[in-house]
């Protein structure tokens, strides 16, 4: 029952200027994700937020509780944060059962909450093993249980699946995802995969230069960039030069065989650019990515303008055929800037 | 909307990298009782006035030391250069006669104690003395100080390099000169300013060939007249002179570095006929630095079986073993809060500390000895012509290698679980106990046992601090060197040698459990 408000807050890191007058609010009890290029500030801000960072100005509080501010900080003992960094940081020295106990008090129920856990988490059978005795997948479990077992109030999950293989990741996603909601842990995942951002979160928070960019559901960030530079964050994108008239009528390539000016360009996501075959073809195709269930295909409009489609398996299309390629979908024009 | 204030620490951590007080202090303290000896000797030697100081230095006597302590000590750096260079090259890329067995006993020689060796050739030479004996023993001692390091770092260079410079034709002995001698000099050099380190501040194999460097003319000194002040500015001049050749040694480690991105290496040179040639060159001088001191040790024990008191060598033992014990905690209690301190959160006020440790690397067991019989007799009546006294005088020779080892342990623990257990709700000290301190222990006992073993081979700081009644092997063999009794002296140089060898094997035997604690853990897969 926990939300965090984050509020004007700035991190130096030697020099750096890290966070900049950065405003965020957390509902209770939801995931989001913080999803950024590398070295835009999100795992400084996580770090914040478990208080392993000191930072310079501003105030953190979860709920009403005050956490951070200007110098004075809640030492990170004093949170009851769950935190996971991104290989898990087992303790080498202490076995399974013991790296889950220990941030419990020491107490009658504790050996009944680890075995609590190691159920939760699959990890049966597992009590006596060291970290070096574990798979990969394995040691994940046992940093996700060792965090949840002193039920924080906030998780806190630092690009944990990077470095398990690809198909596990999958699965432990779903999983992870699944016992947060149901223990009701207000969570925030800091990443930089657009995909695991998009599938896990209720929110997803973009993040550039020490600053959100935009924030809202996983669809609205996803159809509705705030910028150009959003729209790439979050799934592959087209831009394609526009002309939007003083009466309000937006003119592009798709609409027009060719305009002379522009003063802005649409954003198309791959998915709305539908091609098929007909007599009159307006696209030649360059090559296709094929995926298995569905392919990118790479396209010239008009002989002028490199587009790219995607298009649902079964894909019967090879490079050299000529098609026709329409757009369908929302008209996401941004203006210009004048400089 | 009202705001509660949170749970704000009694202590004020501001966060994680604000540094606990109690491990300031701590740290400071153990400063303070390191650099101890070096500020009695400063506030001694000018007792007398500058001027006193400055006409001692320029005394013909005085210069003539300088001159052979500084000869001796660049001879021993070239000769051990060039012997561990040599060696080290063969071993490492060459198909040399019996190369797996030498590789095996490189470091040998420095389980036993060039004093041992000096001995041996006393044994039997009795007329051995003077300048070349004094160096070439100190060689055959230290050359595995420059073969070690030089021996590894021709291992870890990637063979590609090689293969591409044969490629571009240059011949075998150009690959070497132009590619690899570049990239493992630094490591060669340091190592042979260890070995001028150790020709500086050596007593025993000097006094034994009757060579009046430093070392030999401050005991004479302070044995003979009692005239403290002398001792003292002599003593402050060798450290200065020593402290030289430590900065120039950090200098030329901090410049190591190698790019090692595979790990094929081991590419070895067939050297055809010429491989016997350099199998019976190291046979010679594996010889020269183990083989007559083993031969000695052993045919002269046997000698004297008859006159062996086995209940007294084993006491000897003991006693050895337990001050030596003594002070290898002592120095691991010395260097545990300043390794905490410089590993753990990096700033210029640990940095200054440590370096304050590092000087204690210049001071030989004769300056140590000096200053804390001088300091004891005057201040410490509890303490003086004790064990104690003796333990903490190893723990302040021999404090800058405990922290060495501790500090790169502590460093390679990387700072998530620092952070994870703060999560979990532990605070700074119980972290540092549950977490940081049980997966160290390996690189502390480390640590723990260079300073024991380093303790138990001691001679001159243990000839002058230890109580009366109280010996130990390295002063019995002393004493009876010291009458000419040689055959009497090997039990407890063979003993000696023995004991030490166990916690050297210990040290040297890759340390499994700590590789799999730490690396393994570092990666998911």
């Amino acid at each position: 029952m926990t939300d965090i408000k984050i509020d004007g807050l700035n991190v130096d890191l030697g020099e750096n200027k890290v966070l900049k007058n950065l405003s965020l609010l957390i509902p209770s009890q939801k995931f989001i994700s913080v999803l950024g290029p590398s070295g835009c500030g999100k795992s400084t801000l996580l770090r914040s937020i478990a208080g392993f960072v000191a930072p310079k100005s501003g105030t953190i509080r979860f709920s009403s509780t005050l956490m951070s501010v200007s110098s004075v900080q809640v030492p990170p003992e004093r949170r009851n944060v769950g935190y996971v960094p991104q290989e898990g940081a087992l303790f080498p020295h202490l076995s399974v059962e013991k790296n889950i106990s220990f941030g419990l008090a020491k107490s009658k129920q504790t050996q009944k909450r680890v075995k609590e856990l190691m159920e939760l988490m699959n990890l049966s059978n597992l009590e006596k093993r060291f970290p070096h005795q574990l798979s990969g997948g394995q040691q994940f479990r046992v940093a996700i249980a060792r965090a949840l077992a002193p039920a924080p109030n906030v998780m806190l999950l630092d690009e944990p699946f990077s470095s398990i293989d690809a198909q596990l990741r999958e699965e432990l996603r779903h999983e992870v995802k699944k016992i947060l909601t149901e223990t009701k842990t207000t969570t925030v995942l800091v990443t930089h995969d657009r995909e695991e951002s998009l599938v896990m979160s209720d929110l997803v928070a973009l993040m550039r230069n020490g600053q959100i960019v935009q924030i809202g559901s996983p669809q609205d960030v996803y159809n509705n960039p705030a910028g150009l530079d959003m729209a790439f964050s979050t799934g592959d994108a087209l831009i394609i030069p526009a002309l939007k008239s003083e009466d309000g009528e937006i003119q592009s390539i798709f609409s027009n065989y060719a305009i002379n000016k522009n003063n802005g360009n649409l954003i198309i996501r791959p998915e709305e650019i539908i091609i098929s075959k007909s007599s009159s073809p307006n696209a030649k195709i360059l090559d296709i990515e094929y995926f298995g269930h569905d392919a990118l295909v790479h396209l010239i409009l008009n002989n002028s303008i490199k587009i790219s489609s995607r298009v649902s398996a079964p894909v019967f299309l090879k490079i050299g055929d000529e098609v026709t390629a329409q757009q369908i979908g929302p008209i996401r024009f941004f203006e210009n800037k004048v400089s | 909307m009202i705001s509660t204030l949170g749970d704000f620490s009694q202590t004020k951590s501001k966060s994680l990298s604000a540094v606990p007080k109690t491990l300031i202090v701590a740290s400071l303290f153990s400063t303070f009782l390191v650099l101890i000896p070096i500020l009695y000797l400063i506030i001694r030697s000018n007792e007398k006035g500058f001027s006193y100081f400055l006409s001692l230095l320029f005394r013909i006597r005085t210069l003539e030391t300088l001159f052979i302590s500084l000869s001796l000590s660049l001879t021993v750096a070239l000769g051990a250069l060039f012997l561990g260079v040599y060696i080290a090259s063969l071993l490492a890329k060459t198909n040399t006669f019996l190369r797996r067995f030498f590789i095996i006993i490189m470091p040998l020689p420095l389980a036993i104690p060039s004093y041992v060796i000096a001995y041996s050739y006393l044994a039997i030479f009795p007329n051995l003395q003077g300048f070349w004996i004094s160096a070439a023993i100190l060689i055959l001692a230290t050359f595995p100080f420059v073969a070690i390091p030089t021996f590894a770092f021709l291992r870890k260079i990637n063979i590609d390099q090689e293969e591409v410079a044969r490629s571009l034709g240059l011949k075998p002995f150009q690959v070497f000169y132009r590619i690899i001698w570049p990239q493992i000099r630094v490591a060669s050099f340091a190592g042979a300013l260890l070995s001028a380190l150790y020709a500086i501040s050596e007593f025993g194999t000097v006094s034994f060939m009757r060579l009046d460097t430093f070392t030999r003319v401050i005991y004479t000194t302070y044995r003979a007249s009692f005239d403290r002040s002398a001792a003292a500015s002599l003593g402050l001049m060798l450290i200065l002179v020593s402290l030289v050749v430590v900065l120039l040694e950090k200098n030329r480690r901090g410049k190591i570095s190698l790019s090692s991105t595979s790990k094929n290496y081991g590419s070895v040179f067939n050297i055809k006929k010429a491989r016997y040639l350099a199998g019976i060159s190291l046979i010679v001088l594996y010889f020269l630095s183990i083989g007559i001191p083993a031969y000695v040790l052993i045919t002269r024990s046997f000698r004297v079986r008859a006159e062996i008191n086995f209940f007294e060598i084993v006491f000897l033992t003991l006693n050895t073993s337990w001050v030596a014990f003594l002070g290898a905690c002592l120095s691991v209690i010395l260097a545990l809060p300043i390794a905490i301190l410089i590993s753990r959160f990096k700033s210029k006020f640990a940095q200054t500390l440590e370096a304050s440790f590092l000087v204690t690397h210049a001071l030989p067991g004769v300056v140590i000895g000096l200053s804390l019989v001088a300091i004891g007799a005057k201040y410490l009546d509890g303490i003086y012509q004790t064990l104690y006294l003796l333990a903490f005088a190893y723990a302040l020779l021999f404090v800058a290698n405990s922290l060495g080892s501790i500090r790169s342990n502590l460093e390679k623990i990387p700072q998530n679980f620092e952070e994870v257990s703060r999560s979990l709700g532990q605070n700074y000290y119980a972290t540092l106990r549950k977490v940081i301190l049980p997966i160290a222990t390996p690189g502390i006992f480390s640590g723990w046992l260079l300073v024991f073993v380093s303790a138990m081979k001691e001679l001159p700081a243990t000839l002058m601090l230890k109580p009366t009644s109280f010996e130990t092997l390295s002063t019995s063999l002393w004493a009876a060197t010291s009458i000419s009794q040689f055959a009497q002296a090997a039990p407890y140089a063979l003993s000696l040698v023995l004991v030490a060898s166990i916690p050297s094997y210990l040290l040297n035997r890759p340390n499994v459990a700590e590789k799999s604690l730490i690396s393994e853990n570092l990666k998911y897969d």
